[in-house]
């Protein structure tokens, strides 16, 4: 059974490349898919389109390094004090560290759908939706239909879990 | 006649006899013919005849000096058809042919002329003329001494007649110099210049000093030869050529006047030898020891020189002529100089003439034996040469003399076993024959297969008549005339006659043709006498009254081998194989084999069933016990044996050898396809390259698995469903996973990570085979199925329904592959290689494993101290021997940097007393507030103060120690700092890794 998408459904993805959009623009039909590249430019969308829901990917390693965000210093610490190590981090991790600096723009309670499979660490998802409670995840072996699924089960989140 | 005598009568103005009548005789043949004669019989009167032949007679000598040579033969054949008898007609018709160059006529008439009248001295003179004028148009290089000879004969027969011409011995000078008589060609000559002008008014005294001129050149008398020339000269002759000549002969030969003490003879004798080198250097040659041709007697002699023969052979045949004359003057009598001449005369094709110089050779006596044994030999060769029956016994007989002398000298001894064969001496043959076989170095291989067949050939022609008593002859009333011819026939060749006896048997066989038994005997006879067409003809016939003799089938069979008529020899050898006869297979074996056994063999790989199918055929030939005809070719069979199985082992080695290369190559397929190593078990060998695989296998998990599933379903139910969109869809799966876009394809990526885990395989000293690891396999099916719909993902649009059903059939299949095996396996084994759960014991093992070290296990330590506030246990992406080679090390620094201490430190500042080294441990949680990363914090602690920075730690070598420690955590996504700890610790190493949530806890995909 198919689970029917809200009709004039905005969803923005944020992904290092256009596999998502195009993907999702061909299998997922319905949504009116708008891209972003980075935090920035994901942050001057919301900022001029009305956008329902956030599609994140996880892992920027094509970004530029000027594109991505988060705290470097903290990331050098973290990574035994190797700059290298700490780029990567942030590569790695940059959908969350999006989501981290959308949240302090003022877009947290916006739902979102991050790219990542989380079904081994369980407990890190528990954290995460703790500071993001529209937070849900999507799998890269997800079928459309699980795609649809979830993007209308984050979208009936409410701000408060 | 009459109209012949009437015409004559006309055109002479010769009046009719009285008494002769008009005849009806209508002639018109040649004067002289037979007609002719018949005709003037019949007119009955001998006195008008004999009157009439005057009157025709002068009138035709007459009309011959008016050179009007027709009617002259006409009129002068009258004469002689009048009167048949007259010389003087005979001899007046020969003059006519003579001058109308009809030399064949010429001379029948002059013969018949001095047949008639040998007192005749002119026909005499001018039968000689005619010949030395013949002599003089003779083609260079003929032999002319014989018509010379004859000549020289006529006149000095004529010169003894009454009315002979005095001129004649102008002619008979001529004659002797053309006859090689120079010395009496020169007295001739100088007779003939003598007479007054008026009794010769037609010598020309420069032709006859020419002639004698080169008669001494030929002679080899050269000062004798340029005094001539010089008075041909004088006498107006052009001779400079023939002065050049001598003056060239003279420097070639360069006789010059010997010591005192070297006679004549040994003179001649090295003119000889010097003449027979020239000649031996023509020709093959015969033997093969010839070390000296100059000097060497065992030379095989010239070989006769061909009309066409090198200008180099005919320079030496000059020479040696001229040095050959030299030594005739010097010492004619000399053996050596006389088998010289023999010699040069064989060499320039007079073979005739050198019989009688050879026997004068023989008869003078040589130097030594070789050179009688090779006058003999020479001899005997040119009687083998001219082939006659008596002839060939005369040649047998010489060169046994030459065997005797020479006896190591094969080529003599089968010359004289082909003059036995060729006089009928078969005995003897055969004996030479096996004393030739008996050495062990005789010919080649194919020579002595030529022999053994010869002798077989003999001995069985000798059988016969050596058995003629002992029943091997045919029985019965009706055989009672063959059995007479074949004990005639066999009488003869007891007596070593086989050439009588084989006529005796033709005899026989004119008119006893259906007597198979003599014709057997004939061609066995006929065989052994070396004509092997007449044996096999006579077998022939023997077979065509009786087809069953398997004897004779393999004789025909053999001889049609031998004669390469291979279909037909088959056909006689199938035959007698078919009446039992071992050779007969023996022989087909040798037909059938094929040939050629291609380099080192390897054409006979493809063989061995032909080659096995002989050998068992030849076997079976071999060891039958039945054969009605004994074996007599077993060495054939032996051979052809050892052969067939020298080829089969070497086929059957290629086969083998050919099996091991396939079984050799099927294994290293296999290894290829089952063999190596899949991922677990390439960790579990090596998990140190745990790490590196890791990195891989994300990698995978991200850039290869990500979004295939939702393209993959995607596509399959558009097409499902039929929407418009499916074409599109396809077209990006195509584009993204299998290529033809600008982008790398997701296949090609994948290929590349598999190329790398196989690198880092291989950096280990290990195959990684994909087609064994779970993971990798799915990968690859999922890819491999969704490459087999690439076609089909390009027209989808002409797909029918249900080629759309299959397509998406197909991609379902692939999705499934993809996303549930694969992503499974993948993630399955990173939790596998990197989940580690740590806990007390785990930690107190490595503590105790490390202070049992040889090093530290002398040292006081004390139990490790463990933080009773750690949050144990805990699970951390680590592989297990990262982690224990990590808490190892830092565990081992701990222990050896308490034991540089001072008593108080290694006690925490306390009572001054060295005590145990104390190393402690705590494991802490810690949480990115971002990222939510959990991490594991293993700190180990010590006592010691140290300058340990985190500066230090980066910068440390990675071989060992500290270094080693921060790559194996750095590489599993850790860190490794320091940092100072309270009392009683002094510092503490923190390890930070990756925490994992449980097995239980960690669920499927969603």
């Amino acid at each position: 059974m198919s689970v029917e998408l809200p009709p004039g459904l905005a969803v923005l993805i944020v992904e290092d490349g256009d596999e998502y959009l195009d993907t999702l623009g061909r299998f997922v039909p319905g949504p009116r898919w708008l891209q972003a590249r980075s935090a920035r430019a994901a942050l001057e969308v919301l900022a001029r389109e009305t956008i329902d829901l956030l599609y994140l990917d996880m892992r920027f390693d094509r970004s530029p390094r000027h594109d991505l965000v988060g705290d470097l210093v903290a990331a050098v610490a973290r990574n035994g004090g190797d700059p290298e190590r700490a780029w990567r981090h942030l590569a790695l991790h940059q959908g969350l560290y999006i989501l981290d600096a959308l949240a302090r723009a003022g877009h947290g309670h916006l739902p979102a759908l991050l790219a990542y499979d989380f079904a081994r660490e369980p407990r890190r998802f528990v954290f995460l939706r703790s500071t993001w409670p529209r937070l849900d995840w999507v799998s890269d072996g997800a079928t459309a239909a699980d795609i649809r699924a979830k993007m209308v089960a984050v979208l009936g989140r409410s701000v408060a879990p | 006649m009459f109209a012949v005598v009437c015409w004559l009568g006309s055109a002479l103005a010769l009046p009719l006899p009285a008494g002769v009548t008009p005849m009806s005789v209508e002639v018109a043949g040649e004067a002289g013919s037979p007609a002719v004669a018949a005709a003037i019989t019949v007119l009955g009167d001998p006195v008008t005849s004999a009157s009439l032949a005057d009157a025709y007679l002068q009138a035709g000598l007459d009309l011959q000096r008016r050179r009007q040579f027709d009617a002259a033969a006409a009129a002068v054949g009258i004469a002689w058809a009048l009167r048949p008898n007259d010389a003087a007609a005979c001899e007046a018709l020969a003059a006519i042919h003579d001058a109308r160059h009809e030399s064949a006529p010429a001379e029948w008439w002059f013969l018949r002329a001095i047949l008639l009248d040998g007192r005749r001295a002119s026909a005499r003179q001018h039968y000689a003329e005619f010949l030395v004028g013949r002599l003089d148009e003779a083609a260079p290089g003929r032999d002319v001494r014989a018509d010379a000879a004859a000549a020289v004969a006529h006149l000095q027969a004529a010169n003894t007649l009454p009315d002979h011409d005095a001129a004649l011995v102008c002619s008979l000078g001529r004659a002797l110099a053309l006859a090689r008589r120079c010395a009496d060609a020169a007295a001739a000559v100088e007779a003939c210049l003598r007479l007054p002008t008026r009794k010769a008014p037609r010598r020309r005294p420069a032709d006859l000093h020419v002639a004698v001129g080169d008669c001494h050149f030929a002679d080899g008398d050269f000062a004798e030869a340029d005094a001539a020339f010089q008075r041909a000269g004088a006498a107006g002759f052009a001779v400079s050529a023939r002065l050049d000549a001598v003056r060239a002969a003279r420097d070639r030969i360069r006789i010059e006047p010997g010591p005192e003490h070297e006679g004549v003879d040994q003179r001649a004798r090295d003119l000889a030898l010097r003449a027979i080198a020239a000649l031996d250097g023509l020709g093959e040659r015969r033997t093969a020891d010839a070390t000296s041709p100059a000097l060497n007697p065992a030379a095989g002699g010239a070989a006769p020189l061909t009309p066409n023969g090198s200008a180099r052979a005919q320079e030496a045949v000059r020479l040696a002529t001229t040095l050959i004359g030299a030594a005739l003057r010097l010492a004619p009598e000399s053996g050596l100089v006389q088998f010289a001449r023999a010699e040069s005369l064989v060499a320039a094709g007079a073979q005739a003439d050198a019989e009688l110089p050879f026997a004068r050779a023989l008869a003078l006596g040589l130097p030594d034996d070789r050179w009688t044994a090779r006058a003999a030999a020479s001899l005997g060769r040119l009687y083998l040469r001219w082939g006659d029956g008596a002839r060939s016994a005369q040649a047998a007989v010489l060169l046994d003399d030459a065997v005797r002398l020479e006896p190591t000298r094969a080529d003599l001894r089968w010359d004289l076993i082909d003059a036995h064969r060729k006089a009928g001496q078969l005995r003897p043959a055969l004996h030479h024959l096996d004393r030739w076989l008996r050495r062990e170095d005789a010919g080649t291989a194919d020579q002595r297969r030529d022999a053994l067949a010869l002798r077989r050939a003999l001995q069985a022609a000798v059988g016969p008549a050596d058995s003629a008593s002992n029943g091997s002859l045919p029985v019965g009333p009706a055989a009672a005339a063959t059995v007479a011819a074949l004990r005639e026939a066999r009488r003869l060749a007891a007596d070593d006659r086989y050439r009588d006896a084989a006529d005796a048997l033709r005899r026989h066989l004119r008119t006893a043709r259906a007597a198979p038994a003599l014709w057997n005997e004939l061609a066995l006879y006929v065989e052994a006498l070396g004509d092997p067409r007449g044996a096999l003809d006579a077998r022939l016939r023997s077979l065509a009254v009786d087809a069953a003799q398997p004897d004779v089938q393999l004789a025909v069979g053999r001889a049609r081998l031998h004669a390469n008529e291979v279909t037909l020899a088959r056909r006689h050898l199938l035959e007698a194989e078919r009446l039992g006869v071992a050779d007969a297979t023996i022989q087909l074996v040798r037909l059938d084999v094929p040939a050629e056994p291609g380099l080192l063999g390897w054409r006979d790989v493809r063989r061995t069933a032909l080659l096995a199918g002989l050998r068992q055929r030849l076997d079976g030939a071999l060891t039958r016990s039945d054969a009605r005809v004994p074996r007599r070719d077993t060495p054939l069979g032996r051979s052809l044996r050892a052969s067939l199985d020298g080829r089969l082992a070497v086929a059957r080695a290629w086969q083998v050898l050919a099996l091991l290369l396939v079984a050799c190559g099927a294994a290293v397929l296999a290894w290829w396809r089952w063999g190596g190593l899949d991922l677990k078990h390439f960790l579990d060998d090596h998990p140190g390259a745990g790490a590196d695989v890791v990195r891989v296998l994300a990698a995978i998990r991200h850039e290869v698995l990500k979004h295939n599933t939702v393209a993959l379903e995607g596509l399959a139910e558009a097409l499902e469903r039929g929407l418009p969109e499916a074409a599109d869809q396809a077209s990006h799966v195509r584009r993204t996973l299998l290529g033809g876009g600008v982008e790398a394809a997701v296949v090609d990526r994948l290929h590349g990570y598999v190329r790398e885990l196989q690198l880092i395989a291989r950096a280990h000293g290990e195959r990684l085979n994909p087609r064994r690891d779970r993971a990798l396999r799915a990968l690859l099916r999922g890819f491999g199925l969704v490459g087999a719909q690439r076609r089909a993902l390009g027209q989808v649009d002409a797909l029918r329904a249900s080629g759309r059903l299959a397509l998406a059939a197909a991609l379902r299949r692939a999705a499934r592959w993809l996303n549930a095996e694969a992503w499974a396996a993948v993630t399955d084994l990173l939790d596998e290689l990197r989940r580690l759960r740590v806990d007390a014991a785990l930690l107190q093992r490595v503590f105790a494993r490390t202070r049992a070290e040889p090093d530290l296990a002398a040292l006081a330590v004390a139990p490790l101290d463990l933080d009773a506030a750690s949050d144990l246990p805990v699970w951390v992406d680590v592989p297990r021997a990262a982690f224990d080679d990590v808490l190892t090390n830092l565990f081992r620094n701990a222990i050896q940097a308490g034991t540089a201490l001072e008593p108080d430190a290694m006690n925490g500042g306390g009572t001054g007393a060295r005590g145990p080294v104390r190393v402690g441990v705590g494991v802490h949680f810690e949480v990115d507030p971002i990222t939510g990363l959990e991490g594991v914090a293993v700190a180990v602690k010590d006592c010691a103060p140290g300058d340990l920075d985190d500066a230090r730690i980066r910068s440390a070598p990675v071989e060992r120690g500290l270094g080693l420690c921060r790559d194996l955590v750095e590489r599993h996504e850790g860190s490794l700092d320091v940092r100072p700890e309270p009392a009683p610790w002094r510092k503490a190493l923190v390890v930070r890794l990756p925490r994992a949530d449980p097995p239980a806890a960690a669920g499927g995909r969603t």
